[in-house]
């Protein structure tokens, strides 16, 4: 791993430059001879000191294709996690916020174990440093070819770098969103909906707060959902986190304690409608990027990307099947 | 035949599955798994239920499936092996036999505590448990009443051949007819006989399991139920039930008969307790003497368990964390005892295979 002289950069942990150079930055020390595995060789399970090397896979540094995401999953297990939403409603944001996050090590559970993405992660958050000389942060919207592409992170817990775990991230183009709302077919093609462990719902609270726009922002998200029970298959292994983004507009708003009432409203709704047809249904109030001065709500982001991590809850094992009509009356015994 | 799900479980670890490559994988998966050992069995179990399991194994059965079906990625595939080896199992959980037992027996036994094990797909959990309750049911049909009037009917047939013959005054003929005559005589006495030792194995088991439960006593603790507590008896009251189960798979009842023996404990434990506390309450003297049977530890949790505290072991967070149980998992007594039971018929399903 490179090592930087400069005492702010955190290049050694996090493989970002701190002046931005993507190679040939001059402050980069050498190698120590002893240093431990490169971040590629940390992520790979322990190998034999005697077997051949293997060869390696060269990545752009972009979002993953449906192709190199698939690599990725024949090799080692992954969560699978899909943002959706609106255009605008902070899906980006959200991640690029949690990369931010392990750049600047507010993950105290969870350690930076590589990615093949930081090219992708750098270009979401590229916006909202100063050195973009952007007038307000910002976040690029992600494109409509960008569907079924993957952002992907590499991270271990805290204190077992052995126990390695990975995230395939993809947001759905805020644009197509009603498209999946509206079109079977377009979910069914959808290849990360089709994969998906964590589903993440985004509610734009920007959208909740205005009393006639609210409406059609819960109808696209309870209709997106409905699309997700009949084209995914076992819908009930599915994890579903819905997303109240953009917090701060309830918390800035003049009648903020209506807002809330109505997300409160809104989330009993959700949880009644859909708590039987998914394996579970959270809900999480974001702002990964306030205005106003407003901090971003570091804690409930942690929490959920903590709950992408967590291994899968899988369905209990079928209990055991009786015939209800046994030849023999040993074999019926306990039946009620 | 291949799964209808076979494109879904492929997505698990490829996100567009070629549908052209999904039969022939199938076929190869099925091909492989014709032949087993008993190491084998455990092994593709293994794969099935934890991620990142048998990596020596995986090369092996990674290159089988290579040779049989030649587009299938050879390196870098773990968790597509993973789905292959759920092929492999589901397609001998289609016919019945002793590996299709065992097989189906390992991931009943090793569904435990819940969330322990990471199925790389649902489907073959599910089809394990349809298996059991078919084959318990199979192997333990009612008397077949009209076995002696299809024989005498048989014999009829073979009886009047003879006679023809003996009419017909052929001597080819009557020899013929005489030899198929006692051929067939042998035959159903065969038949009736194999019919007859089922019919006497499973009044056996029957007898036996009465006697157990009537009788109020543990055998192998040589108490009188009432003396014992749940807690105390579950695991020997498991052990005792496994050894009157007389034939494979066991029939569902078995579960509900433990729960009626150990109903008949002076304290009828339903409260859930620590799972290293109810393997600590197992009496000293019958955990000392009961046979380790913990050579696939991860397939049987608690004969794991059991195995540790026979050596002396301490059954620490290490020791659970090796078995792959997080946190501190409760169980009820009748819980810990069905769960006992059901290793131990892997086990014998695992020796009967060898």
């Amino acid at each position: 791993m490179s090592r930087c002289s400069q005492a702010n950069c955190r290049i050694a942990e996090t493989g970002v430059c701190l002046d931005g150079h993507k190679q040939g930055c001059p402050h980069l020390l050498p190698d120590e001879p002893t240093a431990g595995p490169s971040p590629d060789e940390a992520a790979s399970p322990a190998t034999d000191a005697t077997t051949a090397p293997e060869s390696r896979r060269f990545h752009t540094g972009e979002k993953l294709t449906i192709s190199e995401a698939s690599q990725l999953l024949n090799e080692r297990p992954a969560q699978v996690v899909l943002c959706v939403g609106a255009q605008w409603s902070g899906k980006t944001t959200f991640l690029a916020r949690v990369g931010e996050m392990f750049r600047d090590g507010s993950f105290a559970r969870y350690r930076f174990g590589g990615s093949l993405t930081l090219c992708a992660f750098e270009r979401a958050s590229w916006r909202a440093t100063i050195a973009s000389g952007a007038e307000r942060p910002d976040t690029p919207r992600t494109q409509r070819r960008e569907n079924d592409t993957f952002l992907h992170l590499r991270v271990y817990p805290a204190g077992d770098s052995a126990g390695h775990l990975a995230l395939l991230i993809s947001d759905l183009a805020g644009e197509t969103f009603p498209t999946a709302v509206a079109s079977r077919d377009f979910c069914a093609d959808l290849r990360s909906l089709a994969r998906v462990d964590h589903l993440v719902v985004f509610l734009d609270c920007a959208q909740l707060a205005d009393q006639v726009k609210r409406h059609p922002e819960c109808d696209n998200a309870r209709g997106f959902l409905q699309q997700v029970r009949t084209v995914k298959h076992q819908p009930t292994a599915l994890q579903v986190h819905v997303v109240f983004s953009r917090w701060d507009y309830v918390t800035r708003h003049t009648e903020r304690a209506a807002l809330e009432k109505f997300c409160e409203a809104t989330q009993a709704e959700f949880t009644e409608r859909f708590s039987s047809c998914f394996a579970s249904i959270e809900f999480w109030r974001i702002a990964a990027r306030p205005d106003g001065g407003i901090p971003p709500t570091n804690d409930a982001i942690r929490s959920l990307f903590t709950r992408w991590l967590e291994i899968p809850v899988h369905a209990p094992a079928p209990p055991a099947v009786r015939n209800r009509h046994p030849a023999r009356d040993f074999c019926g015994f306990g039946l009620i | 035949m291949m799964h209808p799900n076979f494109y879904h479980w492929h997505a698990h670890a490829e996100l567009k599955p070629e549908p052209a490559s999904l039969e022939p994988r199938w076929n190869a998966a099925a091909k492989f798994a014709e032949k087993l050992s008993a190491a084998d069995i455990r092994s593709l179990l293994r794969l099935v239920l934890f991620p990142g399991a048998e990596p020596e194994f995986a090369n092996r059965f990674s290159g089988e499936l290579v040779k049989l079906e030649p587009t299938f990625p050879p390196e870098r595939n773990a968790e597509l092996l993973r789905v292959m080896a759920a092929a492999a199992v589901h397609s001998r959980l289609e016919k019945s036999s002793n590996v299709a037992d065992a097989f189906a027996l390992g991931l009943q036994a090793a569904a435990f505590p819940q969330g322990r094990i990471e199925p790389v797909c649902q489907d073959v959990m599910t089809r394990a448990a349809a298996y059991l309750a078919e084959e318990s049911e199979r192997v333990r049909p009612e008397i077949d009443a009209g076995a002696l009037e299809k024989a005498e009917k048989q014999t009829d047939a073979y009886f009047a051949a003879l006679k023809t013959a003996v009419e017909a005054n052929t001597p080819q003929e009557i020899g013929k007819a005489t030899e198929a005559l006692a051929r067939g005589v042998l035959g159903t006495m065969k038949e009736s006989h194999q019919q007859l030792g089922k019919v006497i194995d499973r009044l056996t088991e029957e007898s036996q399991f009465l006697w157990w439960i009537i009788g109020r006593r543990s055998p192998s603790l040589n108490a009188r139920r009432e003396q014992l507590t749940a807690e105390a008896y579950a695991l020997p009251a498991a052990a005792e039930a496994a050894t009157r189960v007389l034939l494979l798979p066991p029939a569902a009842s078995v579960e509900s008969l433990l729960g009626e023996s150990l109903s008949q404990c002076s304290k009828a434990g339903r409260a859930s307790a620590l799972l290293t506390e109810l393997i600590a309450s197992a009496d000293a003297g019958w955990v000392q003497s009961t046979a380790s049977s913990a050579a696939t530890p991860e397939l049987t949790p608690l004969a794991a368990l059991l195995a540790e505290r026979q050596q002396g072991g301490k059954l620490s967070a290490a020791a659970l964390k090796k078995l792959r149980i997080s946190g501190k998992p409760k169980a009820t007594p009748i819980e810990a005892s069905q769960q006992y039971l059901r290793e131990l018929m892997f086990v014998r399903a695992m020796q009967e295979v060898t």
